[in-house]
């Protein structure tokens, strides 16, 4: 019995004991925590903070480049300004010269179509001196040979076409009948 | 607006040279008799419309020359031909009867077998009475009895204007049998109407030779010329005169001046013909379009044949019209044939 009683007077002695010692390890973890908590503050903190400034010198960084390249633009297009104003002058000059090499061509080449149609009518009337006749007839039997081809593609035309194709080819011989009456 | 029916006839006028074939149509086209012989250089085209109520008749009149050099056999002048005189001279009937039968009546059979032929003795004024027994003989030995016969004389209008008559009344009733009674109805009464003839005025003019002989067939020559010959003026008996040498020199330039205007002046008048013949086309009703446009595309052809001839003989003549430096001496010393 005493034993027993012994046993748990023991029993008793160590479960304060334990109790104490869960009191004094739930103080130890509690401050530990505490601790900890404490440090992660302070490092998100200071991490928080280097963040801002390695932004804030970023920033900086871009917008000193981004006023460099503003800069560079400006003095690009002032000078591509620049340029345009002077080829477009340039080309203001070239085509008032254009005009007037074109003024002057067309007068010229009016001139000598003239003189070239004087010529050629001059040496047809001499060579077909008398036979004018003969020359008309002959450019109608030509042309009447292509009326013919026409006329005899006439059934391959749609209907819509007939019609027109017609009056097509008798205008034709019309216009020589008018050219060639003699 | 009534409408009314467009009838084209070809009728080809054919035969050898020189046998009155122009003379024919410038009479019966309202065009003067020649006063001096010239041949007709390919083909000319001459145009006669009849009016009538409702229907327009129109004859286009291809007169063929008959030169051997500008080949009046060529086929393309005998293909859709609708009615064909086949003439001859009654003066000379043997040559040019034996040529009618076996060249051109021939090629019509073949590229034109519906044609309506009528055979025309033309000349009859130049019909000697000794001549009759002979003409007969010939007339019968030749078969002429198969179409048709007329005699005709250009010089005196005799029968001229009743033979296109007739021809044309025959191609009506032609017509007439062929199915189109319905769309053609009353177009023969009409046609005599216009005319102002019988069916009989116009068959009198036909000679059967049957029923006629040596002894009678001056009824048929002799009586109308001498009541038509008549030449009342200086120029008639002038033209006369140049009528019975219808040699011409080539040395004369005036002739040949004269043969080139022709030629020309014919070359010109076969535009309005053309500008017709394909404005035509439009008024062809659909179901004769593709037959129409082969026909028309032939005569084009045959056009463009002719035109090309009397190029190359106004070429031709050109060339033989004498230079100016000879002109004072251009006046026929040396004779020749055109």
């Amino acid at each position: 019995m005493d034993q027993v009683n012994k046993l748990a007077g023991e029993n008793v002695e160590l479960k304060k004991k334990l109790e104490i010692d869960v009191k004094n390890l739930n103080e130890k973890l509690e401050y530990r925590a505490k601790k900890n908590e404490d440090e992660i503050t302070r490092e998100t903190l200071e991490i928080k903070k280097m963040l801002q400034t390695t932004q804030d010198r970023i920033e900086e960084t871009i917008n000193v480049q981004e006023e460099i390249i503003m800069d560079m633009i400006k003095k690009f297009n002032d000078e591509f300004y620049k340029h345009k104003s002077d080829v477009l002058q340039d080309l203001e000059s070239i085509k008032n010269q254009q005009d007037i090499l074109r003024i002057s061509y067309t007068v010229n080449e009016a001139k000598l179509l003239e003189m070239i149609k004087t010529v050629i009518t001059k040496e047809l009337s001499n060579n077909i001196k008398g036979q004018q006749s003969e020359t008309l007839m002959r450019i109608w039997i030509e042309e009447f040979k292509d009326i013919i081809k026409k006329f005899e593609k006439i059934k391959d035309l749609p209907p819509q076409d007939f019609n027109a194709r017609l009056d097509e080819l008798s205008s034709i011989v019309n216009s020589f009948k008018q050219k060639i009456q003699l | 607006m009534k409408s009314i029916n467009e009838i084209n006839l070809k009728l080809a006028v054919l035969g050898e040279g020189g046998v009155g074939k122009t003379s024919l149509v410038n009479l019966y086209s309202g065009k003067a008799f020649p006063t001096i012989y010239i041949p007709t250089i390919g083909s000319n085209i001459a145009r006669k419309e009849y009016k009538l109520e409702n229907e327009h008749i129109r004859i286009n009149i291809w007169d063929i020359g008959g030169q051997r050099s500008f080949n009046p056999l060529n086929p393309s002048f005998f293909a859709n031909i609708d009615a064909a005189f086949l003439v001859f001279d009654l003066s000379n009937p043997k040559e040019s009867t034996i040529e009618l039968q076996k060249a051109y009546l021939n090629h019509i059979k073949e590229k034109s077998p519906d044609c309506v032929v009528i055979y025309l003795g033309n000349k009859s004024d130049l019909v000697k009475p000794e001549s009759f027994g002979s003409l007969m003989n010939n007339l019968n030995q030749n078969h002429l009895d198969e179409n048709p016969l007329i005699f005709t004389s250009a010089k005196t209008q005799d029968n001229v204007v009743e033979a296109f008559e007739l021809m044309i009344y025959k191609f009506l009733k032609k017509l007439e049998s062929g199915g189109f009674t319905t769309q053609f109805k009353n177009i023969i009464p009409s046609f005599l109407n216009l005319l102002n003839k019988k069916e009989e005025d116009l068959t009198r003019v036909l000679i059967n030779l049957d029923s006629i002989d040596s002894s009678t067939i001056h009824m048929k020559i002799s009586p109308k010329i001498r009541k038509k010959v008549i030449y009342d003026s200086i120029e008639d008996i002038n033209n006369r005169i140049v009528l019975e040498t219808p040699v011409i020199s080539i040395n004369n330039k005036l002739h040949l001046e004269k043969i080139k205007t022709d030629v020309i002046k014919a070359f010109n008048e076969n535009f309005k013909f053309i500008k017709d013949l394909i404005l035509d086309i439009k008024r062809t009703p659909i179901d004769q379009l593709l037959k129409k446009i082969d026909a028309t595309s032939s005569d084009l052809e045959v056009l463009k044949d002719d035109f090309e001839i009397k190029l190359d003989t106004v070429l031709n003549l050109e060339s033989r019209l004498p230079s100016s430096e000879f002109e004072n001496d251009s006046n026929g010393k040396k004779g020749g044939e055109v």
